[in-house]
């Protein structure tokens, strides 16, 4: 239930890039962001579909209704405090797979953040 | 097409206050809690007899977050300790915007304060954001299930501490408060994990000294 506050804050975080790149002369003539490229990692409770319509109805009536949000979901990851090993876990156990213990460090899965934007712009 | 690099963190927003409360915090040298757990876990009940319990030694506030009712702070306030209600109106959790506000109401000590914010009632939503907390704290009644760690993995991985509630049920369910256990190390082994009855009064003496002990590790 909470996508809608996160949502929220990826369609700020955009009118701030757009209001940047309106001031560059390139864009002079017209930009448009047509697709907004999002890291989400696992360990976040966040329902891709959920997000993706909130996403359509927050940017109803703003520069980048239409354009497109892509979720790019990165798998968790731990590094173990006992054997060194580093890679992906399966959800929930949290368990080094080389040496069994629990003493691990979460190396991924935590992303929430905006990666790229792509944009269309008029060129002369 | 051109593509741009934004690389921005989405919560960026609210991390901004977080990190204000985290500098006010740490000017008074005052610790913050933020005590997570599901609607009827024991989070109130828990806060009535561990308050009491560490009066003297920390000063203690309250921020009671609720979606409606100013009961908890009402039941909370007879413990003549400085409550503020904060109601959602229908919001999962609490923001750290809002958290930053109410704490800079409260006649915080120079030293030795203990705010415990009593997060809305949810295992989900209020574990994805950070509110300036020294730490998360995770309230679970054994009648809630021994699975629950494994369902809502974010919070056992995020908090500090366990604090299993209810445990004078325990002779009254099928359940077995090992497995209760097992579960939570499977999710974060090095999670120290605290029985209590706040009925009772069991384990809270226990769970005192570990937040007295907070001051030297937070």
């Amino acid at each position: 239930m909470h996508e809608l506050v996160f949502c929220e804050n990826i369609v700020r975080i955009l009118h701030e890039q757009y209001k940047k790149l309106m001031k560059k002369k390139e864009f002079a003539s017209g930009v448009r962001i047509e697709r907004v490229g999002v890291a989400l990692g696992e360990l976040h409770q966040i329902v891709p579909e959920s997000l993706l319509a909130a996403y359509e109805i927050l940017t109803k009536d703003t520069p980048f209704a239409g354009s497109k949000l892509e979720l790019r979901i990165i798998p968790c990851a731990v590094s173990c405090n006992s054997c060194g090993w580093n890679g992906v876990i399966k959800m929930p156990f949290f368990i080094c797979k080389s040496c069994g213990k629990g003493d691990v460090d979460v190396s991924g899965g935590n992303e929430l953040y905006i990666d790229n934007i792509e944009v269309e712009y008029d060129e002369h | 097409m051109m593509n741009i690099k934004v690389y921005k963190n989405i919560l960026s927003a609210n991390e901004e206050w977080a990190k204000k409360t985290r500098e006010l915090l740490s000017n008074k040298k005052t610790l913050m809690w933020n005590i997570i757990g599901s609607p009827g876990a024991g989070k109130t009940a828990l806060l009535e007899r561990l308050i009491p319990a560490l009066d003297g030694r920390l000063s203690c506030f309250v921020l009671e977050g609720d979606v409606e009712t100013t009961n908890d702070a009402e039941r909370l306030a007879r413990l003549n300790i400085d409550v503020r209600q904060i109601i959602t109106h229908g919001a999962c959790h609490l923001g750290a915007e809002t958290i930053y506000k109410a704490l800079s109401e409260l006649a915080l000590p120079g030293d030795g304060g203990c705010v415990f914010v009593e997060n809305v009632g949810n295992l989900v939503c209020p574990s994805e954001f950070d509110i300036g907390e020294n730490g998360k704290i995770a309230v679970l009644s054994v009648t809630e299930g021994e699975d629950k760690p494994l369902k809502y993995p974010l919070l056992f991985r995020e908090a500090k501490a366990v604090i299993l509630t209810k445990i004078d049920l325990v002779p009254h369910l099928d359940v077995d408060t090992t497995v209760y256990r097992t579960n939570i190390q499977k999710i974060n082994a090095k999670l120290p994990v605290f029985e209590v009855s706040a009925r009772r009064g069991e384990g809270i003496e226990n769970l005192k000294q570990w937040f007295l002990s907070g001051f030297e590790k937070y």
